[in-house]
């Protein structure tokens, strides 16, 4: 790892011997040397976690002072390159394996991370695609159970027994920046005949609400969002969308072919700190003339695509924004075609077109071959270049799936692929294979707040 | 906050370093670029066109004069405006600024500077370089650049390992 040289131990700190340029200060004195004591604090907060846990072997003082919350809060994580989480995608049912990988650097050092004991690998899906200060949630279907880590200090706890079981649910990851938690949501679409249709569980990462699942403060879904709430939990739970954090709320997207009219709302959105339900409304696109035609010119017109399993809009998290992402691959001009729309400010809903990714020859039928594409975010906001981060996946035969993250150069207009995994499906309910990359930003954001029972 | 004169002359704010040398920024960078001088200017009322002083009178003038390029640099920048290419040459420019003859003696004399008149920006840079030198090293390298004594007791030290067993400690 570090190996220490002569050279550099010379060279590393002034002391008088090594400056003859005539500091009148003494060598290296208990009160820091040169370095001013306020300013070995700030050359702390801009250590990655790594160091930081190792520094916490250099004296009692650092040890206490890296695990209170002001420093973890105020140490300052590097935003503009967020790295890849990834699960390995084993058929072993005894464990699985989760590794990390940096998309901005391109080096081939996957680091494994940890294993999860008792969880299989193919049933394992990771929630958050998009970086949720630190943490990440991920989800085994077969036990069932979710686990949250943090996967710059490898920590990983796993959470309580949730309630309502259903056929279709969704759970979403995001942090209550007003109560400063971490919030875990589920839902759950109930059959029609049960009293409450949709249920919402929410649990608080960081104790505070004993160690539970409990529903949400703010109510449950209204009345008049019931439907779009349906829609959208179906939708998450077939295409494999899991509820999308931006602006302190998790926001879904509803189907747009479960309504016969232009839906009122296109995006169920979850406030973490007030624990209520709101909606956007349909971006431009969704257009009243959709749902006046009838099937076959909807196939004439290329609008909507015609394959199941193929999903129109997904939803994702850049620059602190919301954002919803058209796919027209299937556009019959032949282009291939991925839109960006933002919604600058959530109580309007004016979503506006950001970026038109416009893809040729070859790198286009790659991509317009892929059944599923998916915008995870981007990196680079500060000061590299900017590119943004999409996963793809492919059905090759059988039950086998290619799945690849990509790069997209939006300057040279160019994809780079970084990872590429084959993964074998034991159950095929559904056509979306669930998703096994997220991003993550470096952070010293505890996961076990409680002590191991 | 007074404003600005009518005239042509642009009000400078002027940095004395040792040994008596002057070097000077125009106000507005000062403004942009200094906590201490926006807030010693909001309680100024008047003061015609007189050049506002700051002594650092025990810092040597490589370090003030090179606070001051990255002030004008800083200020210039921010008003350009704001593209990919625009960040990646600001980049390159910072390590330029602290390049190889940046030894440490001026880096830690640069962030004296900065301190002094609290430019964050600059404080920033050279915290940021710092961590970068120091986040390889050994936690008895940083006992030893710091001065700081061990005084963990084997069990704390062997309790932190098995935390952390990833990491070579």
């Amino acid at each position: 790892m570090h190996r220490s040289s002569k050279r550099k131990a010379a060279t590393a700190m002034p002391s008088s011997a090594c400056n003859p340029g005539g500091r009148k200060k003494a060598a290296v004195s208990s009160d820091g040397g040169s370095l001013p004591d306020e300013m070995v604090m700030e050359v702390l907060l801009r250590l990655p976690v790594k160091s930081i846990l190792r520094f916490r072997a250099v004296c009692r003082s650092w040890a206490a002072l890296f695990s209170t919350d002001v420093f973890r809060s105020l140490h300052i994580a590097d935003t503009a390159s967020p790295k890849l989480l990834f699960v390995s995608p084993t058929t072993a049912t005894s464990s699985t394996k989760v590794y990390s990988c940096s998309p901005s650097e391109r080096k081939d050092d996957d680091a494994l991370l940890f294993a999860l004991d008792s969880a299989c690998g193919s049933s394992m899906q990771l929630l958050t695609p998009a970086p949720c200060h630190g943490l990440s949630l991920l989800y085994d279907d077969t036990a069932p159970a979710y686990y949250i880590c943090n996967a710059a200090t490898r920590a990983v706890t796993r959470l309580p027994t949730f309630l309502h079981r259903a056929t279709y649910t969704c759970a979403g990851f995001g942090f209550d920046a007003r109560a400063r938690k971490y919030k875990v949501v589920r839902l759950s679409k109930g059959t029609r005949h049960e009293v409450e249709s949709v249920r919402c569980e929410v649990y608080t990462h960081g104790g505070g609400d004993g160690d539970c699942w409990r529903p949400p403060t703010g109510g449950g879904v209204p009345l008049g969002l019931r439907r779009f709430a349906h829609s959208a939990i179906a939708n998450a739970a077939l295409n494999n969308l899991p509820p999308v954090f931006a602006n302190g709320s998790l926001h879904l997207v509803v189907q747009p072919n479960s309504f016969f009219r232009r839906p009122r709302a296109a995006v169920i959105s979850f406030s973490l700190s007030e624990e209520t339900f709101s909606f956007v409304g349909p971006p431009p696109f969704w257009t009243p003339e959709m749902y006046s035609s009838t099937a076959s010119s909807l196939r004439e017109t290329g609008e909507r695509p015609f394959m199941p399993g193929t999903l129109g809009e997904h939803l994702v998290q850049m620059d602190n924004q919301l954002c919803m992402v058209r796919d027209l691959r299937y556009n019959p001009s032949g282009g291939c075609i991925l839109e960006i729309w933002k919604l600058p400010d959530s109580t309007s809903s004016a979503w506006s077109l950001n970026h038109r990714i416009n893809l040729f020859g070859r790198v286009a039928r790659d991509l317009c071959r892929t059944q599923v594409v998916r915008v995870m975010g981007s990196t680079g906001n500060a000061g590299s270049r900017k590119k943004m981060i999409i996963a793809t996946s492919e059905h090759i035969i059988f039950d086998k799936f290619q799945k690849k993250v990509c790069t997209y150069d939006l300057g040279s207009q160019s994809l780079e692929t970084i990872l590429s995994v084959t993964e074998t499906r034991t159950s095929l309910q559904t056509m979306t294979p669930s998703s096994r990359f997220g991003l993550f930003e470096e952070s010293l954001a505890p996961v076990s707040t409680t002590p191991p029972s | 906050m007074a404003a600005a004169p009518s005239g042509s002359r642009t009000r400078m704010v002027t940095l004395i370093s040792k040994g008596g040398r002057n070097f000077k920024m125009p106000e507005a960078v000062a403004l942009v670029s200094s906590r201490s001088c926006r807030e010693a200017l909001d309680y100024i009322e008047y003061r015609g066109n007189n050049t506002m002083m700051i002594k650092l009178l025990d810092i040597d003038p490589k370090p003030v004069s090179m606070l001051v390029n990255f002030c004008n640099h800083m200020a210039a920048a921010a008003t350009s405006a704001a593209s990919d290419d625009a960040a990646q040459r600001m980049r390159e420019w910072e390590e330029r600024f602290l390049g190889d003859d940046v030894d440490q003696a001026l880096l830690y004399d640069l962030l004296s500077a900065a301190i002094s008149i609290q430019a964050d920006g600059l404080i920033d840079l050279v915290c940021k370089r710092v961590a970068h030198m120091i986040k390889g090293k050994t936690p008895q390298e940083i006992r030893t650049i710091l001065g700081i004594q061990d005084d963990l007791t084997p069990d704390q030290r062997d309790e932190i390992r098995t935390d952390n067993s990833w990491i070579d400690i």
